[in-house]
């Protein structure tokens, strides 16, 4: 069954490891790891009016790299800077498991004292997106949503935050564990969208295979 | 109030005041703390034993406690109908598992559990740290508004593990003394159990359904600093965009307030981002203000919903309870939060969250006459 929403994407990205390919002008960014994936994102974003905070970088593990990177290749592909009020929905199963064993099992192996901070706040879904957030000074609304993969709820869920009549774009977020699609939205318009349609399946819907 | 207003119909709550609405009341009215040494796990090297854990809730060791929860909730959850969203508001989910490697303890798998033991078809999990239930509220409301959901269950729990309890103490964000949200002498926070549910649908549908509205939701907001993962924004400036975004959907200024149900962790950073926020909305009104933190101990992605069903009887008795463990207050608090108990003068109500990341979540509930 196909649903209308009221908004249309503005494009989006998908990354495989560190090879990040986005849906509207195909441009393709591989790292050999994330500091050099980092370094080319960068690097090929020099001309947006708007500069990505990229200062914290360094703290958050490959998943965090990955959404933040992600994220600004979203905005890229979309030719768009963050500034307009952007809210965030990452919409997932993964939650945080196996974050929540690197902190335990670093907890454990010292003894049942004290953990470490970095790896216990890592243990929260919204850190990515958050981080992602920081990043791109996103200052709408975010949260993580697990509906058992009913994605017309994550849809609808686009559709409540342009309901919010100051959110001017959706950021939605869709982590496996083999990849992470980033999707941007604004309203105005239609889409028409598959119930069993994931952001990631829709991109390749508007604008052909990778 | 029109057909599409969401509104409460029901609530319940087990805390470690025990199971029941009234228990916790009382115990906030009395100006009582339910903190106690917990024993769930070795504690002796971390600043505080203290926490505010749910009487009967260890019936067969930590691993029990969110299915002893859902248990308890589940005969409110089932009055209303099975079609109804089941919105699961947790942190971490059931997190004592990650001992036994056979079984995955992420939230995905409590929302499973829920859907079971409360007999409904579908449901979501809504994760935004500590601001999670506040999210699931401000979720749900748009979608009732909308006219996509009529009815919905929202249960938030999250419970004192030795996860969360070491993670809190790694971050220094324990108190040494006793959780006094809003005081000058506050030196941190206090984790506490929770398990709340509040049902909740579109008027219209309340009628049909016989059930009689105990208070509307009138409106929330939310935001994100997007400044740092752990500490607020140190003015508010965020929160304060929340509450107004709140204010302008309801069509309120901040004088329809009757009081601030807070999120008043008792840390230093929190309760100061707090007061600054609550002062850049409402200039020098003195309005009143509590945290329910004091009694029963921060109860993550559970508060939201604690203190929803809290300013639920707020309306109804139109009583604001004393802040407990208040001795002297912040400078800055000192004209909203007090040690008596006092009358809500106007009968609306705002709650707010704030959560790691710079998560901040609010609503604003109105009394149904």
């Amino acid at each position: 069954m196909n649903r209308s929403y009221p908004w249309h994407v503005i494009g989006g990205v998908t990354a495989e490891g560190l090879t990040f390919r986005t849906w509207k002008r195909g441009i393709v960014v591989s790292g050999e790891d994330t500091q050099d994936a980092k370094a080319k994102v960068a690097a090929g974003t020099e001309d947006f009016p708007h500069v990505f905070g990229l200062d914290n970088f360094r703290r958050g593990d490959g998943k965090v790299r990955t959404y933040i990177l992600a994220s600004i290749l979203a905005h890229r592909d979309a030719g768009v800077d963050s500034v307009r009020p952007t809210a965030i929905i990452d919409f997932g199963r993964q939650g945080c498991h196996e974050q929540n064993l690197d902190y335990f099992n670093d907890y454990r192996e010292h003894g049942r004292h004290l953990g470490r901070g970095h790896l216990f706040v890592g243990t929260l879904p919204t850190t990515p997106p958050c981080e992602a957030a920081i990043s791109l000074k996103l200052t709408g609304p975010c949260f993580y949503m697990d509906a058992l993969d009913r994605f017309p709820v994550l849809w609808d869920e686009v559709t409540n935050f342009f309901e919010m009549r100051w959110i001017e774009r959706v950021m939605v977020c869709r982590y496996t564990p083999d990849r992470l699609t980033v999707l941007l939205a604004e309203p105005g318009g239609t889409v028409e969208i598959p119930d069993d349609s994931d952001p990631e399946t829709l991109l390749r819907r508007l604008y052909g295979a990778e | 109030m029109d057909d599409r207003t969401p509104v409460i119909v029901d609530c319940d709550l087990y805390t470690a005041f025990g199971p029941g609405v009234e228990p916790c009341w009382n115990g906030l009215l009395e100006n009582r703390a339910a903190f106690s040494d917990c024993s769930r796990f070795h504690n002796e090297k971390f600043s505080t034993s203290l926490a505010a854990m749910a009487p009967g809730a260890e019936v067969n060791g930590t691993e029990e406690i969110p299915g002893f929860f859902l248990n308890y909730l589940a005969p409110t959850a089932k009055r209303m109908p099975r079609d109804s969203e089941l919105f699961l508001a947790s942190t971490v989910g059931e997190i004592e598992y990650i001992d036994n490697p056979a079984h995955r303890c992420t939230c995905d798998m409590l929302l499973e559990r829920a859907l079971r033991t409360c007999d409904k078809e579908h449901g979501r999990i809504i994760s935004a740290a500590c601001a999670s239930s506040n999210s699931a509220f401000v979720s749900l409301f748009h979608q009732i508004r909308g006219g996509r959901l009529d009815s919905a269950v929202v249960i938030g729990t999250d419970y004192v593990s030795e996860f969360i309890f070491s993670g809190f103490a790694t971050l220094r964000a324990l108190a040494r003394t006793i959780a006094r949200p809003y005081d000058r002498d506050r030196d941190g926070l206090l984790l506490g159990d929770a398990a709340s549910i509040v049902n909740i649908c579109s008027a219209k549908k309340a009628a049909e359904l016989g059930m009689k509205p105990r208070a509307a939701l009138l409106s929330g907001g939310m935001s994100c600093d997007a400044v740092h993962i752990t500490a607020p924004m140190p003015h508010g400036e965020a929160l304060s965009e929340a509450i107004c975004h709140a204010l302008d959907e309801a069509g309120l200024t901040p004088d329809d307030i009757g009081a601030v149900v807070g999120h008043g962790t008792g840390t230093r950073y929190n309760d100061d981002m707090e007061i600054q926020a609550i002062h850049r909305v409402f200039g020098e009104r003195s309005v009143p203000m509590l945290s329910v933190k004091g009694a029963c101990g921060h109860t993550l992605a559970g508060a939201g919903l604690v203190e929803a069903v809290v300013a639920v009887r707020m309306l109804e008795t139109g009583l604001i309870p004393p802040q407990t463990s208040l001795l002297n207050p912040e400078p800055g608090a000192a004209k909203y939060v007090s040690a008596e108990i006092r009358r809500l003068e106007r009968p609306r109500i705002l709650c707010m969250n704030s959560g790691f990341g710079g998560l901040n979540a609010v609503i604003i509930l109105e009394a149904v006459s």
